[in-house]
């Protein structure tokens, strides 16, 4: 299902939430929305669905404008961050309701109900109440369900947040592996940083109701447009420098650049910095934490630039030591100072 | 639960306030004569009794026009409450403070006052001795309280689940019916319960209104009360509570069925 979203506003009586966005989906895309909490990733999904009327803008799927189509006419589907499953209804009745709404018989509803059970790993659990189940088992079944009304475009809002770290692996490969099986186009959205890059196809990146960047996990982790989108994905070190005549310069690098001249910061992450080659970036060890799976360094570079750099495996490091770290910076990243700051 | 000694205080009053005169209006009905100051009434009678069951007043005639108007009263105030409050807790539009206050406005007015001025409306609409009168002037006393109760049951059901069952294809009508009227229910029956017991115990307004042609239990009961024939009253007194309280039961038992089969759809 294509997704076009043009212009959109849509406000409360609290005020405006989303200026103006816009949007485009390919069929069969998994789109991640990232955002802080309270920037408008609900209220989005709400306006695709119909729940909440826009002020201004166009939503079309396939072409076919819904802007202002009744919300159980648009065929798609969310899942609730508090899931909403029907408290007077038992699991399999929940599963089947999307069926029976479409009039299917009640035998053939139930069967199908079961499958889909089956299919979330909650098969056996048919007759239960909602209220007799645990916030996982909640989400699978909201998940079921969903799947039941076969979406033309599926909107998870944070549908996996009630999960432990395990079941949140399992259910997204078993999302991952439904989408392909029902041909469906998804929006997920999440504050996990991790799994929007590992799922999906592409991310946008959502700031107070506007989207500030939307492209590639790749792209939008090693290509920011600013450092609030830099900043979003963690861990983001800034060295300042200069740009002079076609070259950046900062305390040991320099390269050339197309920018115009000005104070710059450059971005890095910590997989810039490389302890293991003998480099001209001395750095002194902070502290070591060991976290199971790897240990945390905090490193001071001499230009008081403090670095989180991460170690599988034993490290043979002191607190106090001093190392000659190297940088490497491949894909530059240059954020312009404004003179006011 | 544990139990909290306040809980038993409670108790107390209770049984003191109700159980109590309750129980001295049931002995009262079967009493010929309890000079003071006997505990008990020196001897008793079934004269009430064969009254109540075969006097001027066909009881089985009453009880189904006072039950039916009440019943008629009790499910159109629980409608007209679920759609007010629906309205006002679930849409936003301009006047809403002021539909969910003027609701009470009735209430401010005395009963008796509001039925003659009323009065005057109806005749001019030609309702005026006329069951449809009586039917209306009766909803007006206990629409308020049926909004109130549909008010507080609205907002705590919200329409989360009726927007999560449109999403899933429900037409609105559908979803209402499918997932909120189950959350609701409580709060139905307790608002029929509330429009019932207005409409049965409605006397004057009735009386004005009816003008002598709508037959009610309270109708036949008052006189009696002012007659001074004490057993007399006693015995009508019991059967409308009885009555009352047979029509209450009836209403728990539908809300016990219809959760059961909710259990099961
Ligand atoms: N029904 C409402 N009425 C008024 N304001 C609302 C309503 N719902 C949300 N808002 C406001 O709109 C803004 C966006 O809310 P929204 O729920 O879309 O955020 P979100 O990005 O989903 O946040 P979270 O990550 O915490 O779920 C918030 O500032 C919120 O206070
Ligand atoms: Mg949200």
């Amino acid at each position: 299902m294509k997704l076009e979203i043009e212009n959109l506003s849509v406000a409360y009586d609290t005020g405006a939430v989303l200026h103006g966005l816009s949007l485009q989906m390919e069929e069969g895309e998994f789109l991640s929305i990232l955002g802080p909490s309270g920037c408008g990733k609900t209220t989005l999904m709400k306006a695709i669905a119909g729940i909440v009327p826009v002020q201004g803008g166009h939503i079309y799927l396939d072409g076919q404008e819904i802007t202002a189509l009744p919300i159980h006419k648009r065929g798609t589907v969310v899942v609730f961050q508090d899931m909403r499953l029907f408290p007077h209804k038992t699991v399999a009745e929940n599963v089947a309701f999307p069926l029976k709404m479409q009039g299917v018989a009640k035998g053939e509803r139930l069967r199908r109900a079961r499958e889909l059970l089956q299919t979330v790993q909650m098969g056996g659990y048919e007759n239960r109440r909602p209220s007799e189940l645990s916030g996982g088992q909640q989400q699978r079944v909201a998940l079921a369900r969903a799947l039941a009304a076969k979406p033309r475009l599926l909107l998870l809002d944070e549908a996996f947040s009630a999960l432990d770290e395990n079941l949140r692996e399992e259910m997204r490969n078993l999302v991952l592996q439904l989408k392909e099986e029902f041909q469906m186009t998804v929006i997920l959205v999440t504050h996990d940083r991790e799994e929007a890059l590992s799922m999906s196809d592409r991310i946008a990146l959502m700031f107070e109701g506007r989207l500030i960047q939307c492209g590639t996990p790749w792209q939008v982790y090693t290509q920011p447009v600013s450092r609030q989108a830099a900043d979003y994905f963690g861990n983001c070190v800034y060295l300042p420098g200069t740009v002079e005549q076609g070259m950046f310069t900062a305390p040991g690098i320099r390269f050339p650049t197309e920018k115009a001249e000005g104070n710059y910061e450059l971005l890095l992450r910590p997989d810039c910095l490389s302890i293991l080659d003998a480099g001209d970036y001395p750095v002194t060890v902070e502290t070591i934490s060991f976290r199971g799976s790897d240990t945390v360094v905090h490193l001071r570079g001499t230009d008081g630039v403090l670095w989180k750099k991460a170690f599988t495996g034993k490290v043979n490091l002191q607190v106090g030591d001093t190392l000659r770290a190297a940088l490497t910076i491949e894909n530059p990243v240059l954020f312009e100072v404004s003179s006011a700051q | 639960m544990k139990k909290h000694p306040l809980m038993k205080l409670v108790l107390v009053i209770a049984l003191g306030l109700i159980v109590l005169p309750m129980a001295v209006v049931l002995l009262w009905s079967v009493t010929r004569r309890w000079p003071w100051p006997l505990l008990l009434p020196e001897s008793y009678t079934l004269r009430t009794v064969r009254e109540l069951l075969t006097g001027s007043a066909s009881l089985p005639k009453l009880l189904l026009s006072s039950i039916g108007l009440a019943l008629t009263v009790a499910v159109l105030g629980t409608i007209i409450a679920m759609m007010t409050a629906r309205a006002t807790e679930l849409h936003e539009f301009r006047g809403k403070t002021l539909v969910r206050h003027g609701a009470f406005l009735p209430l401010l007015v005395p009963g008796t006052v509001f039925a003659m001025g009323i009065q005057l409306t109806l005749i001019r609409l030609g309702l005026s001795d006329t069951i449809a009168g009586v039917i209306l002037v009766h909803l007006i006393a206990a629409v308020p309280y049926c909004i109130t109760i549909m008010t507080d049951m609205t907002a705590a059901v919200g329409n989360k689940l009726e927007q999560q069952a449109m999403v899933l294809g429900a037409a609105p009508a559908r979803a209402f019916f499918e997932v909120t009227l189950p959350g609701l229910l409580p709060g139905v029956l307790s608002s029929m319960s509330m429009g019932f017991i207005l409409s049965y115990s409605q006397y004057f307004s009735t009386l004005i209104i009816g003008g002598g042609r709508v037959k009610t239990m309270a109708l036949v009961l008052v006189p009696y009360i002012q007659s001074g024939d004490r057993a007399l009253a006693s015995v009508y007194s019991v059967a409308f509570v009885a009555s009352a309280l047979l029509v209450f039961f009836v209403f728990e038992g539908l809300l016990h069925a219809l959760q059961k089969r909710g259990d099961r759809i």
